[in-house]
């Protein structure tokens, strides 16, 4: 782990440096004057104050539609996504865990996703430490990800106003340190101090309440009325899930194209009441309890038991988005009364 | 604002004590700010919980057709819910074109009508103030005139719309016209929160939902979002209440209301119905009559 500083007047310097390395993507703004992921340049700088993106950052590795394979007279012919490098510059903590979260799931050594593989191989992730909740629903402390957390990054940004100051995560983060060292000078002591303190006022700012017992109380299956009653005014839309940087479940479908046809792999939702709907119409899912208790389950239950980790990073985009504004951690609250 | 939230409580606590419902649909406080989500109230103790501000715009209605279906195997005695539900105007115009459909038992349902002054919806693009949407200001109708039960306060002053945006989107050129959908449709994710949250989407299987055949996918390329957003809005002609639970539910700010109110815009200049409003027995597409309009079959760019 190595600390780097630059002044924020020569950040622009630093990017279209990284720009001879690779495609640098960042938070820009965008049309309604919102940040969105957009390619960084000399000309376009990264936005350094947002909240967060719309839009997980699983789009880019894992996109909503991908074409896996064409046949077309006999030949099956597989597509491969082009191998691209990537740096993804002044992201959120929690969407870098996410990737984290991600990788786990795609990138195991016993089942590699060679379409998320190749996308996600040649990316340099270089996050950015939140000052300030996103929004109302921010609740990264809960979920053990926290406003800098390092999961999923190679290297975190502190902003300071006047200069930022980079540590490095993983060796491609000191890599990158290294690359760019002479556009670095070292942190001067007040600026480490900064960072501390810029630290221990974000926590501040942040729900300290916890849900690393979710795992536990859930596997106590908890009474299937209870889940009717979180659910109840669910309307069973994907807009939780399609938003949420860890739901990663897909379907693929098969479509014609002139004499020959293609493959598809497209994002899926647990809510949906299609979602487990079998060929002979039976759906041991129907009822939209079942799907929520799904969802629940497999961030706070499931993947806890897999992976270890809680597959929840705490953005809220799951919350704020919701038309009906079910909130997951009162959910959780709810059924494991 | 308070005196009518407390009006409120005590007319559902006394439903409940007089057991004269099942279930109150209504507002409860959000966890992460102080507008209203819906809620099912289903015993006195839950009517404390319920709450009237400004920030209460989903549209209720979208959850009567499920609490009336009548299950697969009923059981023997199966007795459908008595529901109370809490309504603006837009809501109440919901209900009463499901109740037109047969998607609500009028028998079994008590309308709490609410002064409504206009709800605030958060933009959906910008970490922006709530502001009062669109449907608000231009709404004709913000009290419910099915109401059972009316509950009196601060009441919005009616607008008579006149169409404004619609006829000058109309008047574009056809090309204009199909840039700014396609502009709109791009950004849509096909979640079907649009769908979902509108009272008037309760086909068992939706046409975009059917695998045999199938008409469009879940795949979320621009034709196949044109398709099922075409598909949508068509099935609204006549339906639609202009309540815009569509737009407030979209997480992308797609705007659909542009699209949505020419179907209102259509109904009202070509048939003079204001769905949910005129009293006619038959919902307008179920019924013919020998001096309706043809225009807009034989002539759509006539204006």
């Amino acid at each position: 782990m190595r600390k780097q500083a630059i002044d924020t007047l020569k950040l622009k310097k630093l990017i279209a440096a990284m720009g001879k390395d690779g495609e640098v993507f960042g938070p820009v703004a965008g049309e309604a004057g919102e940040a969105v992921l957009g390619p960084l340049t000399d000309k376009t700088p990264a936005v350094l104050n947002f909240g967060n993106f719309k839009l997980p950052l699983k789009r880019v590795f894992f996109p909503q539609c991908e074409v896996l394979s064409t046949a077309f007279a006999g030949t099956v012919t597989e597509e491969k996504p082009e191998h691209k490098k990537i740096v993804l510059f002044g992201i959120r903590t929690c969407d870098a865990k996410a990737m984290d979260h991600l990788d786990r799931v795609f990138l195991s050594q016993d089942a590699i996703d060679p379409y998320y593989s190749r996308r996600r191989e040649d990316t340099l992730v270089i996050s950015m430490a939140c000052t300030a909740p996103a929004s109302s629903a921010c609740f990264c402390l809960s979920t053990g990800a926290g406003p800098s957390n390092r999961a999923g990054a190679d290297a975190v940004a502190f902003n300071l106003g006047k200069a930022v100051v980079f540590e490095s995560v993983t060796e491609r983060g000191d890599a990158f340190l290294t690359k760019h060292k002479t556009l670095f000078r070292q942190p001067t002591a007040a600026e480490l101090e900064g960072v501390k303190r810029q630290e221990a006022a974000t926590h501040k700012k942040l729900s300290q309440q916890s849900l690393s017992d979710a795992p536990k109380l859930l596997k106590k299956q908890p009474d299937p009325g209870r889940w009717a009653e979180v659910s109840a005014t669910c309307l069973s839309c994907g807009a939780c899930t399609y938003l949420c940087p860890t739901c990663h479940c897909f379907d693929f479908q098969e479509e014609s194209v002139g004499d020959g046809s293609r493959k598809l792999r497209v994002h899926d939702a647990c809510m949906f009441e299609s979602f487990t709907r079998e060929a002979s119409g039976h759906n041991p899912r129907a009822d939209k309890s079942k799907r929520m208790q799904q969802r629940v389950m497999h961030k706070f239950s499931y993947a806890p038991e897999n992976y270890n980790e809680l597959f929840c990073v705490g953005c809220g985009r799951c919350i704020v988005n919701c038309p009906s504004a079910i909130d997951i951690r009162e959910t959780i609250a709810k059924v494991t009364l | 604002m308070q005196t009518t939230e407390k009006t409120m409580r005590e007319t559902v606590k006394k439903l409940f004590l007089d057991n004269k419902v099942d279930i109150v649909i209504g507002f409860q406080k959000s966890t992460v700010s102080d507008s209203g989500r819906p809620f099912f109230a289903r015993s006195v103790a839950d009517t404390d919980k319920l709450v009237w501000n400004d920030g209460c715009a989903a549209n209720l209605a979208v959850f009567l057709p499920k609490l009336f279906e009548k299950p697969l195997r009923p059981r023997e005695g199966f007795k459908p819910p008595r529901v109370g539900i809490i309504v603006k105007g837009c809501d109440g115009r919901s209900v009463s074109g499901l109740i037109k459909e047969k998607q609500a038992l009028r028998d079994h349902l008590i309308i709490i009508g609410m002064p409504c002054s206009g709800m605030k919806t958060a933009s959906k693009n910008r970490q922006e103030a709530a502001t009062v949407g669109r449907a608000c200001v231009e709404c004709a109708a913000p009290l419910a005139n099915e109401a059972d039960i009316v509950i009196r306060g601060d009441l919005k002053k009616p607008v008579k719309s006149g169409y404004d945006r619609i006829k000058k989107f109309q008047s574009l050129p056809a090309k204009e016209r199909w840039e700014r959908f396609v502009a709109e449709m791009s950004k849509c994710i096909r979640c079907n929160a649009c769908r979902q949250a509108c009272p008037n989407c309760y086909c068992a299987v939706c046409f975009a939902d059917q695998k045999k055949p199938s008409w469009t996918s879940q795949a979320a390329r621009l034709s196949d979002t044109i398709v099922f957003h075409m598909g949508r809005m068509f099935h609204q002609a006549g339906r639609c209440v202009e309540c815009d639970a569509c737009v407030n539910a979209c997480p992308m700010g797609v705007d659909l209301r542009l699209f949505t109110q020419k179907l209102a815009h259509d109904a009202h200049e070509l048939f003079g119905v204001t769905p949910g409003i005129t009293p006619e027995e038959l919902p307008m597409l179920q019924t013919f009559k020998q001096d309706d309009t043809e225009c807009f079959i034989t002539d759509p760019e006539e204006k």
